[in-house]
Order: structure tokens, then sequence, then C-alpha cells
């Protein structure tokens, strides 16, 4: 399409301009035309968006309802023509939805949240636009770390918005009753995870529910300190990281006692991720492995509680979990100006990013200064943001990033979900290690 | 068939003994293929269309699920039934088969039976039985997933009276049992309602007759119900033979396949080769050969009862 077929209806237009219907088709043949020109190049047009046409973005996201209402209010007040529609999956449906969907060229999508680690897969599928010249206005706004950790083969994918890492909750009440000592909230002195599972238990004998329980049962994301700690490292290695190391003695000690905290009884068998929260909001576990996105849902529900550094295994090494989400834009979007400017603004601009942060640690160094301040309000508030200032500077470990990850991601997950049900570590994760031979054989290696 | 193919010789010799009406032939002939193209169309485009793009796909391969493919012919198809994880859905397909259609289908004929008896309030009866199938599947998936909670109402009950808990969807022995019971929650409603208005078309005289001549009412099921009822009862076992094999939904919800993938029913491992592994290629084979299976159950099923065509 080429922008010049619009003129001749413009002076139809002026001549009869009194003729409403006239009008309308001319703005909607024009707005029309834009639209095809926008998906054709954008080259020619300026990075802001231009001009006043409506245009209606749909953001794909897996978060939680209201995580994006004030950064969206922020940036349409800026640009009223641009109008945000929020489209929410849950956590499990996102990746296998915009993976269909993009795979059919679906252009109904202009942006997406993208789970980083998975960034690799999706740029190498083509599933992702490139962002190169957002990187150049963000270094020096951005955490570098997280910048690399969206990009792939150097090009920027996708922007990231937060980081995080992980912590350990404990409900004071519990531990009271059963005269339990609370662990220390020295980010520097972390409990180990038998002593967890041994002060949890001594709480179940004085009445609560469960022991202990992660938030995130059978996600790599959150297990996968648990074989670091002990050194038995990601899972992946080799070139490309597509070669499966899951079956070292590292690996089979970790689930050991994983599975041993559902055997026991200390954490519960067939609760879903989604459902674990309100385990420990209701007050009937004693402790929680968390994020700090989970502190203001205790504060709402009341429930009296404690923070301390994340676990690790004895006579191992403290690790935490990090990475979170970016934003990417569907290279099959027709609006993809319009997506960037709004990626612009929610993760380089200091107060889109603010506002963006909703319950979790931006990226944007501006914006994490003030998460840190403002949160620091009380002492188990100044207590958290030293954690996670701790646990991000000296134990954060990244997940793998490799174009096998989604893969790689699913198998492990299953594995999990099936020593958390029964199965025999070793020989599960032997079958697992089996798995990823087959699944990771398809991808090149150079 | 053998009816079809004299209605169609017959206009064709009247056509050669009067010659002149063959422009109204041909007229009708178009007016005809008007009334039909819709319905050729959809077939194509919805059936015909689908089918050969899985079968091309199926014989294509990209590293990455996106962008150009490359033949690789049959080869496809040997990877696939060399993996462990296809051969295991297999197994746990045929499983679910083999007990879940007899069941549904006794189960339905039970329901029947009951609801077709002069009782007091079947209306209502019926209509909750029917209920589930009103209530989609996804929801149906999340009601029972609360039920099956380690700490949720059916281990509530079986608390009550003593019993220890059971681990449902947790444990690789009782999930897919466990799904059983959801799909059939589900389903038998359904089947039942087609039994019911096969066993409102039975002539009553014969029962009639048949109490005269000092028959029971086991010998009345055996002898009248039961052949009297078999077209419907072999529509029942057919379709629902093909929608439990094509059950999805509770299997992607519940348990994504597992424990120790027993529960990973064919459509999981389809959906997960095309929209988890980005495998377009060896997604298309298995579904390929999922349509080729279901083919063969069917034929097996008209042979094994008869097609109804001597009635």
């Amino acid at each position: 399409m080429d922008t010049s077929d619009a003129r001749p209806l413009r002076p139809a237009g002026r001549r009869t301009p009194g003729r409403r219907p006239a009008r309308a088709l001319t703005v909607l043949a024009a707005l029309l035309l834009t639209a095809a020109c926008q998906s054709g190049g954008s080259a020619e047009q300026p990075p802001q968006v231009s001009g006043d046409e409506p245009v209606t973005l749909t953001f794909v996201n897996a978060q939680d309802p209201g995580t994006f209402d004030e950064v969206i209010a922020g940036f349409t007040e800026a640009n009223p023509n641009i109008t945000i529609t929020l489209e929410t999956l849950p956590f499990d449906d996102l990746n296998s939805s915009v993976q269909s969907r993009l795979g059919a060229k679906d252009a109904s999508i202009d942006l997406y949240d993208v789970d980083e680690p998975r960034l690799a897969s999706f740029a190498a599928r083509g599933y992702l636009a490139d962002l190169s010249d957002l990187r150049a206005e963000a270094e020096g706004k951005i955490d570098p770390k997280a910048l690399d950790a969206t990009s792939y083969q150097g090009k920027q994918y996708a922007m990231p918005r937060w980081t995080s890492t992980q912590l350990l909750y404990y409900n004071t009440e519990l531990l009271e009753d059963a005269g339990v000592e609370a662990p220390s909230s020295d980010p520097s002195q972390p409990m180990t995870w038998q002593e967890v599972a041994a002060a949890g238990e001594q709480a179940q004998q004085a009445g609560a529910k469960y022991g202990f329980t992660f938030e995130q049962v059978d996600r790599y994301y959150q297990l996968q300190p648990l074989p670091e700690s002990l050194g038995g490292g990601p899972g992946l290695e080799g070139e490309g990281l597509l070669t499966p190391a899951v079956t070292n003695p590292a690996w089979v000690e970790a689930m050991s006692w994983y599975k041993s905290t559902f055997d026991s009884g200390l954490s519960p068998r067939g609760i879903t991720a989604e459902q674990t929260t309100p385990l420990f909001s209701d007050g009937e576990t004693a402790f929680f492995a968390g994020g700090p996105w989970n502190a203001p849902l205790f504060d709402e529900a009341g429930v009296d509680y404690g923070v301390a550094p994340f676990p690790m295994f004895e006579g191992g090494r403290a690790v935490s979990s990090t990475g979170s989400w970016a934003t990417g834009v569907s290279p099959f979007s027709e609006k993809q100006e319009a997506a960037k400017a709004f990626i612009r603004y929610m993760t380089t601009d200091a107060t889109g990013a603010w506002q963006a942060s909703s319950r979790n640690l931006p990226v944007q160094q501006e914006a994490f200064s003030r998460y840190l301040s403002e949160n620091a309000s009380d002492t188990r508030s100044e207590q958290l943001a030293a954690i996670i200032e701790h646990e991000l500077a000296n134990n954060a470990v990244a997940r793998p990033t490799t174009v096998g990850f989604v893969d790689f991601e699913t198998v492990m997950n299953k594995a999990f979900a099936d020593i958390r049900n029964g199965s025999e570590p070793a020989e599960r994760l032997q079958q697992a290690a089996e798995e990823l031979d087959r699944a990771l054989a398809k991808y090149p290696r150079e | 068939m053998a009816t079809q193919a004299t209605v169609a010789t017959e206009p064709d010799t009247g056509a050669a003994a009067v010659p002149p009406r063959r422009g109204r032939r041909h007229r009708d002939l178009w007016v005809a293929l008007a009334f039909v193209a819709p319905a050729l169309l959809a077939a194509v485009v919805l059936r015909v269309w689908p089918m050969v793009r899985a079968v091309t796909d199926s014989l294509h391969s990209t590293p990455l699920g996106f962008g150009p493919t490359e033949w690789v012919g049959l080869e496809q198809y040997r990877a696939l039934l060399g993996d462990p994880a296809f051969l295991n859905s297999l197994v746990v397909t045929a499983v679910f088969g083999v007990v879940i259609n007899p069941l549904q289908v006794l189960l339905a004929l039970a329901l029947a039976l009951l609801l077709n008896a002069r009782l007091p309030a079947t209306g209502l009866m019926r209509t909750l039985i029917f209920l589930p199938v009103a209530v989609p599947q996804s929801v149906s998936a999340v009601i029972w997933a609360i039920a099956y909670r380690p700490d949720g109402p059916l281990n509530g009950t079986l608390a009550l009276f003593g019993l220890d808990g059971l681990r449902y969807l947790t444990s690789p022995g009782q999930a897919l049992p466990s799904l059983m019971v959801i799909v059939s929650w589900i389903g038998v409603g359904y089947w039942m309602m087609f039994l019911i208005a096969g066993l409102k078309e039975i002539d009553p005289t014969l029962y009639e007759a048949a109490q005269i001549d000092g028959a029971g009412r086991w010998r009345q099921l055996v002898s009248i119900t039961i052949p009297q009822l078999r077209r419907q009862l072999i529509f029942v076992l057919v379709a629902d033979t093909i929608s439990n094999l094509l059950v999805f939904a509770p299997v992607q919800i519940l348990t994504n396949g597992g424990p120790n993938g027993r529960t990973d029913l064919i459509m999981n491992n389809i959906f997960e080769r095309a929209y988890v592994a980005a495998d377009t290629g060896s997604a298309a084979a298995a579904t390929v050969i999922l349509v080729v299976v279901a083919l063969a159950i069917v034929v097996v099923q008209f042979r094994l009862l008869g097609t109804g065509e001597e009635d």
C-alpha cells in the first residue's frame, strides 16, 4: 500500500464539508492506510508515536489483575490516542497460547510478557521483534544484567521490567506456639533446608496444618536453587547449554529432600502453585518460601509474619532464584511503534517503571532505589529490603539462557511434579535426562 | 450403498429414452449442486483440507518449529514410534478406552432403563444427570480439582467415616481412574439421553406379548430391549469411543499427563508436541496416527455389531 492512495480522498472531503458520512469514510480510509503502512515499514516514522489516530494495543500477560492499572493510566494520560487492552492468561497457559498464536502469525497480539529464560527460544523462533533501538535509550537506566538477560545473539528482543529474588517467610505465632526460635533476618545467616524441615515439623506437632511450602511447587524457577546450593549446577551444560546434567549426586540429593517434605506431610501434595499463597496467608503454614511480591498479600491478609533469607543446604552455598518478566513486541503486530512507545514508558522511564512495578522489584535503577526506600517503612520492611539487596548482589543465579529452555523447563517441571507425588528421584531424574536428550536433539550445535 | 446406485441409474435410462429433457436435467443438476455446494465447501474447508494439511505437515520438520520446513518423510513417523513418551501415551489411551467405553455405555444403559421406568421425579433426575454435559469441560475439571484436593471434600467425607484419604490425581495408580470418574460424570448423562429416546421407540406391545408368554424382566431385557435398542447402542458406543479418544481438557487442566505419564492421553501428548515443544511436524504425525487408530476402531466396532442394515 502507498499513502498516495489516500490523497484523492482528502479534497473530496473538503468539497463536501457538511457531509459527515463522506468525512467519516475518509478518516476511516486514512486510518486503514496508516495502519497498513505501519505494518509495512516504520523506517520513516519517528520513534515516538505521532498523530492522533486512535490505536488499541493488546497486551498479553499472566499477571494478577490490577498489576498494570497504574502504568496504563500514566501512559494513556500522555498518549490519549492509545488504548491498552489487557489479555490476562494463567501463567501455565501463557507460553503455549502465545506460541500457538504467533506460530499462526496472528496479528491480534501487539505486545506480550516474556519469561526471561524463554526469550532465547522465542527469539530463535521469530516470535519477537528486534528492540535494539530501545536498548540504546535504556543503557545506564536499566540494570545491565537484566538487559543482557533479555538479549539474544547481540540483539535486544524484549525490555526487562522486573527482577526477583527469594525469601523465607515464617509465621511468628505458629513458631512461638511450637517453641521454635524465629530465624535470623540477617541476610548472611540463612537457615539450612534441614533446619526448616525440622522446625516446620515441630510447628505441625504444635498445631500448624503444614510445616513448610514452596510458593511455586514443581516449578524450575523456585527449585533451581536446591541443586545449585549443593553445587549440582542448573541442569544443563555444554555447548549452547543443550546437554542435560540432572543426574549428578547433588541433583539427586536435592530432589530427595524435596520429596521428603511431601512424604512426611510437611508440605501438601495435590495443591498447585496458584493455590499455595493462601496456605500461608490463612495462617495455616509455618514456613513459606516465596518472593518479595508475596509480602503485600500477607500484609493485606493480616497474618503475623517475619522474613528471613532464602535457606541453603547444610555445607552448600546460599543461592536464590532471580530473573523475572520482560515485555516484547510481536513481529506480526501492525502497531509496533505504539507498542514500543508503551514498553519504553513502562521500562526505561523512571516514573513509568515505578508505576509498572506493582509489588515487584523494578530493574529501572531509579525506580529500584525508590522501591527500597519506600518499602523500608518499618523494621520488617527494612529487613526485607536488606535481604533483597543482599540476595540480588550475592546469591542470585539466573536460569540458563538457551534456545532449549522451554523443552528443559517442561521436562523438569513434570519431573518435579512426579517426584513430589512420590517417584524415586534418581530414577525420575534419569528418565528426565533421557527425555531431555531427545527433546534437545533437534537444536543445531554450532 | 446399493440403494444409492439404483437411484442414480434410474434417471440415466430415462434421459436416454427422452433426449429433449436433457436441458431441464442439466438445470436441475445445477440447482442441486447449488444446494449441495455449501455443505461440500464446508466439508472441504473443515475436513479435507485440514486432513491433507496434517499429512503434509507430518512429512516435514523444522528444528525450531517455525520458519521453513524440510522434507523428512516417514522418518518423522519412525522417530515418533521410537519415542517412549508417545508409546506410553498410546498405551495409556488404550487402557483408558478399554475401561471407560464399556463402563460408560453400561452406566448410560442402566440409567436409561431406570429413568424410563415409571418412577417418581424421573424428569428431575434426568435433568440432574444430564446437567454436567451443559457445564464446560474446563469448569468441570476445576470443580473436580477442588473435590480431589488432599484436604478437599472427598477426603473430608472419607474422614467422617474414619477412613484414610485417597491421593486421587497425585497417585500414579489412582490418577487415571480419577479422570475416568470426571469424564464419565460429564458423559454418561449425554449418552443416556440417546438410549432413553431409543427405549421410547420400542413398541410396548412387544413387552405385553412377552408378559403373556411368561417372560420375566431379565428375559425381556435380553430378548426385547437390547435387540430393539441395538442401533442406538451402536451409535452410542462408536460416538463415545471417539469422544473418549479425544479427551483433553481435564488432562491438561488437572494432571498435565502425570504422575509419571500415567494420564498422558494422546490428545494431551499431541497438544504438548504442537504448542509446548513447538514441534508441528511430530504433532501432525501423531494426529495422523490418532485418526488411523480411530478409523480402525470404528470399522471394527461396526463389523462386530453389524451395521443394522438387515433391519
